[in-house]
């Protein structure tokens, strides 16, 4: 049989029967539409997941703070630590599972005890198998205009305003990007500031031309002397009371006004932990002269390590950690969500592909009865000279045709959705963050569609091995004597 | 040489204690452009002698040659060509597709053959004027008297002008008038188309009719 004769016989017995035609084929419909519809949604989270991480720079990175030295269950390799005494040993083991767990946050209620001195920042720089290290430097400063002096026209504020400050340097990615107003530093040993607009806010300054106008004008930073107790107060937002002696004050202009980083917007995933609470930011070279300025308060609240490969971070993990100091790198929690991702899709295609399955066994059943229903018709054209294969292919164009419009629906529909989709789930971001989303969260590439549409062919036409060969295996005397 | 020649052809259905013995040594030969009545009681293995003529079934032993050909050695890939050129079939029950018009019926074969969809209408409208159905050709069997959708089934059969035209019983399911019109279109074809036919019926005065031999069967063989 010609092609074009197999497709008009094929659209004939589906229209014969056009109600059982409608549910198989929507089951298919219902199938691929799951299918793309999910996988569309894995490709956009992955994608996400890509884009927050950004580069594999990230990958590298590692953060290092002062620790509680080294812990029992470091020393001798996360084994279980040693329980005395006579117990049962469900209760050893519970013990055991105790100290573990303690021991892993670090003992409660103990003061960080391996600071980060000029000694060890020297030793992290030198580790193996890095690329660079750059302190975090978070100071706290009262903020003031010394507007009274007539080079200001900026307000003057009854009462400084705390703020914390954060040292980034001069090219970085993704801060620029985030300025309201003015400039980010030219050279890492730029003397300024650029200033949130929260801590304008808080000083008073609402308006947007405010806080335009502001920039080029001078602020005063000034700095009480503080303890490394105080210096971790100030990690947790805590800072020195205003009864301090003053240590020092900085008369800087203001660059640039930024705002805060909201929810999906690219960033390093490390410093955010530590920016997330900064006031103001300083160039890094600038603000470690500043740091310097008050004698004897040892090395920064952080580092920032990266390392050469991503295949290094792990030893430079451990290296850190048997200096007795807290280490965190993102390499594990993004595969841990990469894995996650990957077995959230697996479980929902399972699931997409049960529906497929069920489906198919719609098509199995829709042409078992149409092979019964037609088997006085396949005695009749075998008898006029149709060969047990035509028959097959005419059962095949049938399921073939069936899943080609299923499949095109449940493309389309899956498209459809993931449009509606990406709609709500675009609007929810932005009401939990206030800010546009610029990503995607379901991806619909033009290969999906096709391998859709396949798919759903593929398993019409899988689902119709079985009654084809049942209707090719017809009888012609047998049925035409019925 | 004859169109069909039958040797010593025997057909057992079943095994065993349930074997039937529908044909028991049938030796014929049928010439070019005979009329061939096949007569004999229910039983007596008509349609089986037919269903092996048309290939639709082998025989258990002996040859069936037709038009030189042996149908008990041919692959089933060359018995359904042989379906497709050889022969032609017309049933009792005329074996209408639901649903399609006459025209659709009659192109059937042709589908099949993969006839060139340009050349199938003319072969279409030729075998529809033959049997005059010429102004039923849009018409669906439900909207045909049984003697009109006979002749449909006639014209399916003879539209690719096969050297053989096989009929069982045609005119079982007919009334009289309509019956006689129906064996007088097949006497009309085989002298128009220059056909051989051979059709089973169980009405002597029909053979009479149209028959240029008569053949009786009676329990699986050639009565003398
Ligand atoms: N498929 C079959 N299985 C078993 N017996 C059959 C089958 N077909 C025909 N028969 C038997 O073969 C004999 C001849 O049948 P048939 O050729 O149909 O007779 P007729 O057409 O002359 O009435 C009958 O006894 C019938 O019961
Ligand atoms: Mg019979």
């Amino acid at each position: 049989m010609r092609a074009a004769d197999l497709r008009r016989e094929a659209w004939r017995a589906l229209r014969a029967s056009p109600l059982r035609t409608l549910l198989t084929g929507g089951g298919i419909a219902v199938g691929t539409m799951a299918l793309t519809l999910i996988l569309s949604l894995s490709l956009g989270l992955t994608g996400v997941l890509a884009e927050l991480v950004a580069t594999d720079e990230q990958l590298r990175h590692l953060v290092v703070m002062p620790g509680f030295g080294r812990a029992e269950s470091r020393k001798n390799g996360g084994a279980a630590p040693a329980v005395e005494g006579e117990m049962s040993d469900v209760k050893r083991q519970r013990l055991q599972r105790v100290m573990l767990k303690r021991t892993r946050g670090g003992p409660p209620f103990q003061v960080r005890s391996v600071v980060i001195d000029a000694e060890t920042e020297k030793e992290l720089s030198a580790l193996p198998g890095l690329e660079s290290a750059r302190p975090f430097l978070q100071e706290r400063f009262e903020l003031s205009f010394p507007g009274a002096d007539g080079r200001n026209a900026a307000p003057t504020t009854e009462k400084p305003q705390g703020a914390l400050s954060l040292a980034i340097q001069a090219d970085h990615p993704y801060y620029p990007g985030r300025l309201l107003a003015g400039r980010w530093f030219a050279r890492d040993d730029e003397p300024g500031v650029v200033i949130h607009e929260y801590v304008l806010y808080r000083m008073g300054i609402t308006s947007d031309e405010a806080q335009a106008a502001l920039v080029g004008k001078t602020i005063r930073l000034t700095a009480r002397k503080s303890t490394a107790m105080q210096q971790a107060a100030a990690m947790l937002g805590i800072g020195p009371r205003g009864d301090a002696p003053v240590a020092y004050t900085e008369d800087v202009p203001v660059l640039g006004v930024i705002r805060e980083r909201f929810g999906m917007e690219r960033a390093n995933v490390l410093e955010e932990a530590f920016a997330m609470q900064a006031d103001l930011f300083l160039a890094t070279d600038f603000a470690r002269k500043l740091w310097d300025r008050q004698e004897g308060r040892g090395g920064p609240q952080a580092m920032l390590l990266t390392a050469e490969s991503i295949g290094d971070v792990e030893s430079v993990e451990s290296r850190v950690g048997d200096m007795g100091l807290e280490v965190r790198s993102i390499r594990e929690g993004v595969q841990a969500m990469q894995t996650f991702l990957n077995v959230m899709t697996a479980v929902a295609s399972v699931l997409a592909g049960i529906a497929v399955f069920v489906a198919a066994l719609g098509i199995v059943n829709t042409l078992v009865m149409s092979v019964l229903e037609r088997t006085k018709e396949i005695g009749l054209l075998k008898a006029l000279g149709a060969t047990d294969g035509d028959v097959a292919r005419l059962f095949v164009a049938e399921a073939a045709l069936l899943g080609f419009a299923g499949g095109a629906i449940g493309t389309a529909l899956g498209w459809a959705l993931s449009l509606v989709g990406d709609a709500i789930g675009r609007r929810l971001i932005e009401q939990a963050f206030l800010m546009p989303y610029e990503g995607d969260l379901f991806r619909f590439p033009a290969w999906l569609t096709f391998a859709g549409l396949a798919f759903a062919v593929v398993v019409a036409c899988t689902a119709a091995i079985v009654p084809t060969l049942r209707a090719a295996r017809v009888d012609p005397v047998a049925a035409l004597r019925s | 040489m004859p169109l069909v020649e039958l040797r010593d052809v025997e057909k057992r259905y079943g095994r065993g204690a349930a074997e039937v013995a529908a044909l028991r040594g049938v030796t014929m030969d049928v010439e070019r452009g005979e009329f061939v009545a096949v007569l004999g009681r229910s039983g007596s293995g008509k349609s089986t002698l037919m269903n092996l003529l048309a290939g639709l079934d082998r025989p258990t032993s002996g040859t069936i040659r037709v038009d030189g050909r042996d149908l008990s050695q041919a692959t089933p890939a060359e018995l359904a060509a042989y379906r497709a050129r050889t022969i032609g079939v017309v049933f009792q029950q005329f074996h209408l597709l639901p649903g399609r018009t006459a025209a659709e019926q009659v192109a059937l074969p042709l589908v099949l053959d993969e006839t060139p969809p340009g050349e199938r209408a003319a072969l279409v409208a030729a075998a529809l004027d033959a049997v005059g159905l010429s102004r039923r050709a849009t018409h669906v069997p439900a909207e045909l008297s049984g003697g009109e959708q006979q002749r449909v089934a006639v014209a399916r059969a003879v539209v690719r002008k096969p050297p053989l035209l096989l009929c069982d019983e045609p005119t079982g399911n007919l009334d009289s008038v309509n019956a006689e019109a129906v064996v007088d279109l097949l006497s009309g074809l085989r002298a128009r188309l220059g056909c051989t036919v051979v059709m089973i019926t169980h009405e002597p005065d029909l053979a009479d009719r149209v028959a240029s031999r008569r053949v009786r069967m009676e329990d699986g063989r050639i009565a003398p």
